[in-house]
């Protein structure tokens, strides 16, 4: 069906529905009531029921005019694009769009996106909703949103009348993290004296505890507290800068598969994030300074999930 | 999100709808498929009340109820489904069995699709005005639960109320049909009718059940009089020519020849097969007949017929049987004169007319021997009639009932009351007795002149009997006995004669009564004739008004296609351009702009404001940077500025027009 799709270019948007780009077609219960209508006709012809064919004619006339409902439920319907927000891989993308009526009731509206799953909505002639648009997320890298099918069998079942919009709208997808656990934080210090120690957390303020992990230094422990309650806890400290981490693409070279090391990669930055550790981020094409936040999450998740396209580091979607 | 099913009021519009489709074949379907498919629409009604989900019933009970009513049908009809009534009895069980089997809407269209043919099948039975009433309403009814129950199941992000719906949906469904109108008058009107059927018929296809009155094949004391009751209508008429005189309304249907003692039939023995002979003399009355019931198979005529429809024959009597149930032929023309000598050179009259039983009525034959002997025929005919005028008879709806085993004595000599038939078969008695021919005729007499329209109505309230004599050199006279005893029952008609004693519908003499009486006769003649008796002949005659004539199928087919073109098109026109407000035209300048700078190679980011995204062309086309910032400018204070003046846009929309960009070079 590639060729019928073929003319539909991709626009920023809004999207306006024109008369151009609406498709109308019988639906299958439309079939079924065509069939049903010529068996009435050919009944009326052959016995000469005069009432036989103005009730044919009667039901086939409001099935004739409920195409010009059906079109005019989809007509002049506008499209705006918001901002997705990222996915991990093997997750939804989710993709916000808005819909405005201006100044039609729309019914039983359905929107699709080519893999994804419909959704229905009803929208007010003088409201604009914000319906969003799932579709499956199964790599990293950037997931446009792809062709969104708008469709209604409104107001009787019979004829369906769609459309398709394309806006150039994309979101990132980041690596899927891997298991928790499997590989602690790299216990790679750089202090401010460039000195390599071990250790993560034995700097800074202590400002309080959390439950231990596998793979977290027994330096880290809180011993006393275990020696009171038997309960194993690790010390957490802020950050005055000098407990840093390196995240570093060497440190993942057991792996061998790049993708495997980049899911790795990122749940060093998920872990470290929590953790309140300020991270940094070194990959072949580059390299972020430690930092903390969700801007520098943000930043780093995005380097992985572009990894390999284009140099780290750079500004803006 | 929101997963919606149908909820309960969905479900009961649609019962509400197979219910009231169903229900007009209540009169025609055997207690048993009644209680049945009442019986499931109660439990599917309290299942969905109970639960608000259809209830379904499992597939063998499903398919006992089939073999149950395909018993039935066997047992009532004799029939397993051939035939129209078994075959509709099928049809109605089988809509409300699919019922049990409902699931999800998808299960609800098609039963709603499929209650057309139940509404359809009902044109077999009855097609007067009140089913083209009830067409409309079905045809509303059901756009309005197909509307209500096509919701898609969901997921859902923003549903509206159930009550939203149905209101919607009542108005969309008003809306659909009111547009839909003039469409099926278009198609009904060009859309070609065939005038042979096309795969041919049932013969029992329009058997009409025996509940409806009309002229029976035997006569008896009280069979006419019972006929009186009934104010429906038997005929209508609408003559060329100025109307006929009441007394010369006659309108023959049956004659009867075989007297058994008690009740007159049709000839025992078969009549002589050469068709009739008449003169007439006077005008021509051409006249078209419609008849309301077609299940006769004889035609009424005004006596005496010299055209009959093509295929037509009168018999030796001038009855004239129509008997062909692929051609019902219910409306029909022919022409009589209503002076004429009939059969006046006969040599040998069949010896069916004086047939009588040897035994009973001694008094009458004695009396009639008596009138023989001293007079010749034609003046017997007269002492008769004498008779009946001198004596005390009294001609009354409601004669004492004839007992004895010699009716005819009883009525003449004891009762003395009687009703046409009484008095027709008595003077046919007489006559035979007396050695004169003679025989009995059944038919209508008189009519209701419609004062808006000019048609005779004629009801089975109007149903009469009289006699022929046959006399040397006359031929057939006719002698209606009835005129000597109640004159004005001839002249003015029925209704005149009985204001007491015929029913309500019939009397009446106030003004308002009677004037709805006619224009409600006159609806009903119209509608006879334009709709149900629009057969290819009228559809030429409608064509001919128009101003085409002698147009074929292909010149209706051209023009229904010319209907639907037109139609169409101001369909298209009327609900597709644009309504309400007219869109904000910054919004349309704005994706103008971005629509350029998208051609050159700058397409809009969605986040960005006027602002940010003329920066970033300023830089990209330095030369052009003026201009580009102080139309986003002006674009910005327009839309949100404090007051936007209407000139203001106008000027940009010439400067945006105006405004170019160069395109990106190829492969760059």
């Amino acid at each position: 069906m590639a060729w019928l799709t073929r003319g539909i270019r991709p626009e920023p948007g809004p999207a306006v529905l024109r008369g151009n780009r609406l498709y109308i077609l019988p639906s299958r219960q439309g079939m079924v009531v065509g069939m049903v209508l010529l068996v009435m006709l050919l009944g009326s012809l052959n016995y000469a029921l005069s009432l036989g064919f103005a009730f044919t004619f009667l039901v086939g006339g409001v099935y004739f005019l409920s195409i010009f409902h059906a079109y005019r439920n989809l007509l002049g319907l506008r499209l705006t694009a918001g901002r997705p927000e990222p996915a991990f891989a093997g997750g939804e993308a989710l993709f916000p769009i808005t819909l405005e009526g201006r100044g039609q009731e729309r019914w039983a509206l359905g929107l699709k996106l080519l893999d994804g799953e419909p959704l229905y909505t009803d929208l007010e002639s003088d409201r604009s909703l914000t319906v969003e648009l799932r579709r499956p997320a199964p790599r990293r890298g950037r997931l446009p949103m792809g062709r969104i099918a708008l469709f209604t069998e409104y107001p009787l079942g019979a004829i369906r009348c769609w459309s398709y919009v394309e806006l150039t709208v994309s979101t990132l997808v980041y690596p899927a993290p891997e298991a928790e656990g499997r590989a602690p934080l790299p216990a790679v210090v750089e202090t401010a004296l460039g000195v390599e120690g071990k250790l993560v957390g034995d700097s800074g303020d202590f400002s309080g505890l959390r439950p231990y992990q596998e793979g977290d230094s027994p330096r880290g422990v809180h011993w006393p507290v275990y020696a009171r309650t038997g309960v194993l806890a690790t010390k957490r400290f802020t950050c005055d800068g000098h407990g840093e981490i390196w995240l570093d693409w060497e440190a993942t070279r057991g792996l061998g598969d790049p993708e495997a090391r980049l899911s790795r990669l990122c749940r060093w930055i998920l872990t470290a994030e929590a953790m309140e550790i300020p991270h940094g981020l070194r990959l072949p094409g580059g390299e972020i300074p430690p930092g903390r936040g969700e801007i520098h999450q943000r930043l780093c998740l995005e380097a992985l999930a572009l990894f390999g396209e284009s140099t780290v580091g750079r500004t803006g979607p | 999100m929101i997963r919606a099913r149908p909820n309960a009021t969905a479900w009961m519009w649609m019962l509400a709808v197979l219910l009231l489709a169903a229900a007009p074949h209540a009169t025609h379907l055997s207690w048993p498929i009644l209680g049945l498919c009442g019986g499931v629409a109660m439990w599917w009604g309290m299942g969905v009340w109970r639960t608000g989900d259809p209830p379904i019933l499992a597939m063998p009970w499903r398919m006992a109820a089939v073999v149950f009513v395909l018993a039935v049908n066997y047992a009532v009809h004799e029939k397993w489904v051939a035939g129209r009534d078994p075959g509709v009895a099928l049809l109605v069980s089988m809509m409300f069995l699919k019922l049990m089997e409902i699931k999800g809407p998808r299960d609800a269209n098609l039963t709603m699709t499929l209650s057309y043919f139940l509404v359809t099948v009902l044109f077999f039975y009855d097609q007067s005005l009140w089913m083209g009433a009830y067409v409309l309403l079905m045809g509303l009814l059901a756009t309005i639960a197909l509307a209500i129950l096509t919701r898609p199941a969901g997921p859902w992000v923003h549903r509206l109320s159930s009550a939203r719906v149905v209101r919607r949906s009542l108005r969309s469904a008003a809306l659909l049909v009111a547009q839909a109108l003039p469409l099926m008058a278009i198609l009904f009107l060009f859309f070609p009718r065939l005038s042979q059927p096309l795969w041919g018929l049932n013969e029992d296809a329009f058997r009409t059940s025996s509940s409806k009155v009309g002229l029976e094949e035997v006569m008896s004391p009280g069979s006419i009089s019972r006929l009186t009751l009934s104010g429906e209508t038997a005929f209508r008429v609408t003559f060329d020519g100025p109307i006929p005189p009441t007394s010369d309304l006659y309108w023959r249907g049956l004659v009867l020849w075989t007297f058994d003692g008690r009740n007159w039939r049709r000839p025992s023995l078969p009549l002589p097969s050469h068709p009739p002979m008449a003169k007439y003399f006077g005008p021509p009355v051409s006249y078209t007949l419609t008849r309301e019931a077609t299940h006769q198979p004889w035609l009424l005529t005004l006596d005496l017929p010299s055209e009959l429809p093509e295929g037509a024959k009168p018999a030796n009597d001038w009855v004239v049987p129509w008997d062909d149930p692929t051609h019902r032929l219910p409306r029909y023309r022919a022409v009589s004169y209503t002076a004429y000598r009939a059969d006046a050179g006969l040599r040998k009259v069949p010896a069916q007319a004086l047939q009588m039983p040897v035994r009973g009525n001694p008094k009458a034959k004695a009396l009639a021997r008596g009138w023989a002997e001293s007079f010749p025929p034609a003046q017997v005919v007269e002492q008769s009639l004498l008779f009946f005028r001198r004596e005390p008879f009294v001609y009354t709806l409601s004669p004492p009932l004839l007992t004895s085993a010699d009716p005819v004595d009883e009525f003449l000599f004891t009762t003395r009351q009687g009703f046409c038939e009484h008095y027709a078969g008595a003077f046919v008695f007489l006559m035979r007795a007396a050695g004169v021919p003679a025989r009995v005729v059944l038919g209508y007499q008189g009519g209701e002149v419609n004062r808006f329209s000019r048609h005779l109505t004629v009801r089975q309230s109007d149903a009469h009997a009289w006699a022929e004599v046959w006399l040397e050199g006359e031929g057939w006279r006719r002698v209606d006995p009835t005129g000597a005893v109640a004159p004005e029952r001839v002249e003015r008609g029925a209704a005149a004669t009985f204001a007491g004693g015929l029913p309500e519908f019939l009397r009446g003499e106030g003004v308002f009564r009677q004037e709805f009486r006619f224009v409600w006769d006159m609806v009903q003649e119209r509608w006879n004739r334009w709709v149900l008796g629009y057969d290819p002949e009228r559809q030429r005659l409608f064509m001919s008004h128009l101003g085409f004539e002698g147009v074929d199928w292909e010149g209706l087919a051209a023009a229904l296609m010319i209907g639907l073109g037109l139609f169409t098109a101001v369909a298209a026109w009327l609900l597709l351009r644009r309504r309400g407000a007219p869109p904000d035209p910054l919004v349309e300048l704005r994706a103008r702009l971005d629509r350029r700078l998208a051609e050159a190679g700058l397409p809009r980011r969605p986040e960005e404001g006027p602002l940010a995204i003329a920066e970033r062309a300023a830089g990209r086309f330095p030369d052009k940077a003026g201009e580009i910032r102080d139309i986003f400018q002006d674009y910005a204070r327009l839309r949100y500025g404090p007051d936007a003046e209407v000139s203001g846009v106008a000027a940009l929309r010439e400067r945006i027009r105006r405004f170019t960009l160069p395109k990106p070079e190829k492969g760059g």
